[in-house]
């Protein structure tokens, strides 16, 4: 008998939302100021790219967040396109503080990272998910 | 270009992808609707299937007939097991007379 992931897959749980919700603001933080934002990335991107870049985040976190609230399998097709963004732009800066050097160990680069692998772990489930649909 | 432009630039285009691949999904499901075909062989199964609901509603209705008379019979048995009983006091209280 196969595994009814969908039925079973607990999607809207705080953890989840809260660090979507965390990114829209991050996101929308950067847009509205971008000169006021991150200086590691600050340091490989043009100021119109940081528009670019700051407004991949807010726009994948609130895709990946919208489709937490489709009930049916395409919210899964939904969400994995705001996750592709927002794992790319995390592991763009998780580069951008490993080529700085020293500040990768820091708690800030860490915890990039490890929301960067915690994306990916969740478009792996997904992809798990829509291969059994 | 470095690897922090090009990993952005790769993030975008998986996004795009995404949405690509759900736009071609959604095309693809619209694209599978029913045929003439296709409903023929529900209108058949249907036919095929239509005697045999008769048959299991008649079943439910001679189901419900039967729990209605269980019901009637438990009723009489009780009604009867209450004048047994009385019954039963009767002839007590005639035998006390008689050995009185």
């Amino acid at each position: 008998m196969s595994t009814p992931s969908a039925i079973v897959d607990d999607r809207r749980n705080p953890f989840h939302v809260l660090l979507l919700v965390a990114c829209v603001l991050a996101g929308a933080g950067g847009l509205i100021d971008p000169g006021r934002g991150s200086t590691v990335i600050r340091q490989y991107f043009a100021e119109w790219q940081l528009y670019v870049w700051y407004g991949g985040v807010f726009a994948g976190a609130v895709i990946a967040l919208g489709a937490l609230f489709i009930g049916t399998v395409i919210g899964y097709y939904v969400e994995r396109i705001g996750l592709y963004l927002l794992a790319g732009l995390c592991l763009s800066y998780t580069a951008a503080i490993a080529l700085g050097g020293a500040q990768f160990l820091a708690l800030g680069g860490l915890t990039v990272l490890a929301f960067t692998t915690a994306c990916i772990a969740r478009l792996a489930r997904i992809h798990s998910i829509l291969r059994h649909q | 270009m470095n690897v922090t432009v090009v990993l952005a630039i790769a993030a975008f285009a998986l996004s795009a992808y995404g949405t690509y691949d759900l736009v071609y999904r959604r095309v693809q499901a619209r694209k599978k609707s029913f045929t003439d075909a296709d409903r023929s062989v529900v209108t058949s199964a249907v036919e095929l299937i239509e005697p045999y609901r008769v048959r299991v509603r008649e079943l439910v209705e001679y189901v419900s007939e039967l729990e209605a008379k269980l019901k009637d019979a438990n009723r009489l048995i009780d009604k009867l097991t209450r004048e047994v009983q009385e019954l039963r006091t009767q002839v007590g209280a005639m035998r006390d007379t008689i050995e009185d």
